[in-house]
């Protein structure tokens, strides 16, 4: 996948992986690694950011011995990932757009 | 390499930003190792699917520097931080040709903030030193007495007015720098971003 194209779908997967449940960072690095592709390296700073922009609040949870914290979607993470959906919406009708039109020259192959 | 490894030049690498920022890494890191360990993969495999340190260490730099940037985008010194982000794309998995553009757009927004900080900062000083010398040699004429001449009040006028040029020349460049100074971090911001994707990743 192209690297810009990637990198506009990055924060919305991560948006949307933490709406569904809250998570730690290595599991929504995992998931977002194979739904993208991304380096694992590329999910901390993402991570921090939107922390940062209040889309997430974190809380510390025993495991094992130690303390994990995980990623709770905000009201305000909320309506990012509302609005990423709202975008992609749109990007997908062009998709279908593409992927439905055959090309004279596509039908005689 | 092991975790204790990693993590050390990670840590030695991420010195100059604030303790918070750092913790927070270092933090994020530390469980990453151990909650990888946990599904059973070893420290090696996880190093290996991880950047180095040293390129971990420039993203999350760049960060900061964005964040800091946006809450005061106005200040010179984010400025600064923002243009050290640019240059350390240098260190991340890029190709040949965009480390190029990377280092001659760096160079350039660098030269425009130094070329604009010395022409100002010259432009001030000869105002405040014409004002000084004028200012002195109107004194003189004070001492001396020679001063009850027409010479005295127009030297006079002349340091007053080389004095209110310096105070508005200052005020105009200062204005001028924090403009300036967000423009370039906007700019450097767009470079970061469109030149800082990963080779590696997507070679998966």
């Amino acid at each position: 996948m192209d690297p810009q194209l990637k990198k506009g779908l990055l924060d919305a997967c991560v948006l949307a992986a933490i709406a569904r449940e809250d998570a730690y960072g290595y599991r929504v690095t995992q998931e977002a690694v194979a739904m993208l592709g991304v380096s694992e390296s590329a999910l901390y700073p993402v991570l921090r950011r939107l922390e940062k922009q209040g889309c997430f609040e974190t809380y510390s949870r025993e495991y094992g011995g130690r303390l994990r914290k995980y990623y709770r979607i905000t009201p305000f993470g909320l309506e990012r990932l509302r609005e990423s959906r709202m975008q992609l919406k749109e990007v997908s009708r062009v998709i279908d757009y593409i992927m439905q039109e055959k090309g004279k020259g596509e039908e005689q192959a | 390499m092991t975790q204790t490894e990693f993590m050390t030049q990670l840590a030695n690498r991420l010195i100059d930003i604030p303790l918070e920022e750092r913790r927070a890494a270092l933090d994020f890191y530390n469980n990453y190792f151990q909650d990888a360990r946990d599904e059973g993969r070893s420290d090696a495999e996880v190093i290996a699917s991880l950047e180095s340190p040293a390129q971990i260490a420039a993203r999350i730099r760049a960060e900061f520097a964005f964040a800091q940037a946006r809450r005061d985008p106005a200040n010179p010194k984010n400025t600064g931080r923002v243009l050290a982000a640019v240059f350390g794309i240098l260190s991340l998995p890029i190709t040949v040709p965009a480390a190029i553009v990377v280092l001659a757009l760096g160079i350039a927004l660098t030269a425009v903030l130094l070329a604009f900080v010395l022409t100002a900062v010259g432009i001030v000083l000869a105002c405040v030193g014409t004002a000084f010398l004028v200012g002195l040699n109107a004194a003189v004429l004070l001492v001396t007495g020679a001063g009850t001449g027409a010479m005295f009040p127009i030297l006079l006028g002349m340091a007053l007015m080389a004095l209110g040029l310096t105070v508005l020349f200052a005020t105009v460049f200062w204005l001028l720098l924090k403009l300036l100074a967000r423009v370039i971090a906007w700019a450097g911001r767009g470079i970061y971003r469109l030149f800082a994707g990963n080779r590696k990743g997507e070679a998966k």
